[in-house]
C-alpha cells in the first residue's frame, strides 16, 4: 500500500500471486510515479511461458512511471532502451545456468502493459498493449472501461511487448479524456480486470489489504476470479485541500 | 467442460510418444527430395524431430529458477522389442514410466553441437554454434509390435491417472510407418482411450509416415478423405481421438480447417506435417 502526500491523489497498489505459487513467482508488476504532475502509473503482466518476465514487467512499469512515457508516440524510442536494460539484467543471471537457461532467455520475455498519465489541467492520456484494463470512475459509476469492456473478450492470446529486438512489436492502443475531483482510475491486469468487469469496479474504492484479500479469496473460490496473478492500482482524485 | 483443466505443477499433464522402430524405418520418406544414400531415414528424421520436440517442451517449462514440472513425458520405441527411450534416475522413478520434465531436462544422453546460420542484424547471416540435447538415437530393426506398445502405454497411463485424477488427461502420440505385426491395434487403442481423468478420456493420436509419393491426408474429419481400400488407414483413423478445443485452435493457427469431428490423425505424413502434428498435439491448454 502506498499513499501520496503532496499531490491531491490517493493511490494504492493491491497485488496477489496466483494461488499455489510462491510470492517470488508473481509475474505482474505495478508502479506509481513520483509525487508530481503529471502523475503516472502503470501495470504489466509478464507471460508465464517466458522466463525473466517479471523482470521485464518491472522494467516496463518503472519505465512508464519514472521515465515519463506519457505519449504513446515515445514508445518506439524507449522500447530499445528498456530491452537493453532487460538484457543487462538477465545476462548476468544466466551465465551458470544449464543448457535450457540461456536458450530460454534467448527467446526473450513478453508482457502486456497499460500506462496512464494524469495532468494537472484535468486531462489524462493512456496507452495499452494487451489486455490490462483502465477503469475511469465518476461518482462511483464506471465512465469507461478500456480497451476491453466485456468480460467475455479475454482470450489468453493478448498482444505482448517483447524484451528482445526481433519479434514484431504490436501497435499500442491509445485513449485520452478529462477528469474531475472525486473521480478515480483503476488499472488492472487481465484476471482482476475480467473479475471487475463481471462485478463492480467501484468496490475497489473500499479496499484495504484485508478486504482485497478476502474479496479475491472468495472470488477465486467461486470461479469469478480466474486463478492468476492479480494486480490493481487505484488512483483517487481529491480536491487540493484533501490531499494531505 | 472436458479437456479444460488448468495445467500447473500441482496438476501436470502427460505426453507419451510411441515410436515405430521397425526395419522399414530405415527407408527414406516416399516424397523425400533427396534420393538414395543422401536421404535421411524415417528413423533419423523421427529421432531428430522428437528430440527437438522434447527440447521445446523443456523450454516451455523453463523459468529463471529452473524447469517447472508442468509435463510428465514418456517415449516408448517399438521394433525388435518395446523399450523406454527416456528413463528417470532410479531414485526419482515415479513408477508410472513417465518422467517429470525437469528430470528430462537434466539428463540428456549428450549435448550435440551444431552450426546454424543466424541473422547478423546487418542484413547478412553469420555462423552460430548451438548445443542441442539428444535423449535417444534412431533405431530400426524387425517388426512392428504396435499392440504391445499400446498395451505398455495403457499400463503407464493407468498408473499415471491414478496419481493425477484432476489433470488434463494424458496425450499419447503414436508415430508409425507400417501395419502392426502383432495383432489388431484397434482393440488396444480403445482400451487405452477408455482410461480417463475427471477432465476427459486419454487422447490417442496417430501419425503414419509416408512410404509413397501419394499426398498426405492431414487431420481428416471423415473416413472418405482417406485412400480407398486401405483398411490400415481406416484402422488408424478409428484408433484416433477427435481434437479437443485447445488443439483445434492450435491446428487453426497452423492453417488447418477443423471441426468437432476432426481426428488427431495424419496419413502419408511428410517431415513437415509430422512437426506440425506434434506441435498441435502438445498444446493441451495454457500453463498457469
Amino acid at each position: 500500500m502506498e499513499t501520496k502526500s503532496v499531490l491531491p491523489v490517493v493511490s494504492r497498489i493491491f497485488a496477489r500471486p496466483k494461488a499455489g505459487n510462491a510470492p517470488e513467482e508473481y509475474e505482474d508488476a505495478a508502479a506509481i510515479g513520483d509525487d508530481r504532475w503529471p502523475l503516472r502509473a502503470a501495470v504489466a503482466d509478464g507471460a508465464t511461458e517466458t522466463s525473466y518476465s517479471r523482470t521485464w514487467a518491472e522494467i516496463l512499469t518503472e519505465g512508464v512511471a519514472q521515465a515519463g512515457v506519457s505519449a504513446v508516440e515515445r514508445l518506439p524510442t524507449v522500447l530499445p532502451q528498456w530491452q537493453a536494460q532487460w538484457d543487462r539484467d538477465v545476462s548476468e543471471q544466466i551465465e551458470d545456468m544449464p543448457w535450457y537457461g540461456a536458450e530460454k532467455a534467448a527467446d526473450g520475455a513478453f508482457a502486456t502493459l497499460l500506462g496512464i498519465s494524469i495532468y494537472e489541467d484535468n486531462t489524462w492520456k493512456a496507452f495499452s498493449v494487451g489486455d490490462c484494463v483502465l477503469f475511469h470512475l465518476s461518482d462511483d459509476e464506471v465512465e469507461s472501461a478500456w480497451p476491453v469492456d466485456d468480460p467475455r473478450e479475454f482470450d489468453h492470446r493478448p498482444n505482448l511487448l517483447p524484451s528482445r529486438d526481433g519479434p514484431p512489436v504490436p501497435e499500442p492502443d491509445a485513449t485520452e479524456g478529462e477528469w474531475e475531483v472525486g473521480d478515480a482510475f483503476i488499472l488492472a491486469t487481465d484476471a482482476a480486470a475480467q473479475w471487475l468487469l463481471r462485478t463492480d469496479p467501484a468496490a475497489v474504492l473500499e479496499f484495504d489489504e484485508d478486504r482485497f484479500r478476502l474479496a479475491t479469496d472468495s472470488a477465486r473460490g467461486t470461479g469469478g476470479l480466474r486463478n492468476d496473478d492479480s494486480t490493481i492500482v487505484l488512483l483517487e482524485m481529491r480536491a487540493p485541500e484533501e490531499g494531505e | 467442460m472436458a479437456y479444460s483443466a488448468e495445467i500447473s505443477r500441482q496438476q501436470p499433464t502427460a505426453f507419451l510418444f510411441l515410436l515405430d522402430q521397425s526395419a522399414s524405418m530405415q527407408d527414406a520418406f516416399g516424397g523425400a527430395e533427396q534420393k538414395g544414400d543422401a536421404a535421411p531415414s524415417k528413423a533419423r528424421v523421427l529421432a531428430d524431430t522428437v528430440n527437438k520436440l522434447l527440447q521445446n517442451l523443456v523450454l516451455r517449462c523453463a523459468k529463471e529458477e529452473g524447469v517447472r514440472d508442468y509435463f510428465h513425458v514418456g517415449v516408448l520405441g517399438y521394433g525388435d522389442r518395446v523399450q523406454p527411450l527416456v528413463t528417470p534416475a532410479e531414485s526419482l522413478d515415479s513408477g508410472t514410466g513417465l518422467v517429470p520434465i525437469s528430470h528430462l531436462a537434466e539428463r540428456p544422453k549428450r549435448m550435440e553441437e551444431r552450426v546454424q546460420r543466424v541473422d547478423d542484424g546487418d542484413g547478412g547471416t553469420r555462423e552460430q554454434r548451438v548445443k542441442s540435447p539428444v535423449w535417444f538415437d534412431p533405431h530400426a530393426k524387425n517388426g512392428t509390435p504396435m499392440c504391445q506398445a499400446l498395451d505398455l502405454a495403457t499400463q503407464h497411463v493407468r498408473d499415471w491417472i491414478d496419481r493425477h485424477t484432476g489433470s488434463f488427461p494424458p496425450v499419447v502420440m503414436n508415430v508409425t510407418d507400417g501395419e502392426a505385426t502383432d495383432g489388431d491395434p484397434l482393440r488396444y487403442a480403445q482400451k487405452l482411450r477408455s482410461y480417463a481423468t475427471d477432465d476427459g478420456e486419454t487422447l490417442l493420436f496417430n501419425v503414419h509416415l509416408s512410404e509413397s509419393e501419394a499426398p498426405a491426408v492431414e487431420l481428416p474429419t471423415h473416413r472418405d478423405e482417406l485412400p480407398r481400400n486401405a483398411k490400415y488407414a481406416d484402422d488408424l483413423f478409428e484408433m484416433s481421438s477427435t481434437l479437443p478445443f485447445t488443439m483445434r485452435s492450435a491446428a487453426e493457427n497452423e492453417g488447418y480447417t477443423v471441426d468437432l469431428d476432426t481426428r488427431g490423425f495424419m496419413f502419408n505424413a511428410d517431415p513437415v506435417a509430422l512437426v506440425k502434428f506434434l506441435e498441435i498435439g502438445t498444446r493441451p491448454s495454457n500453463l498457469r
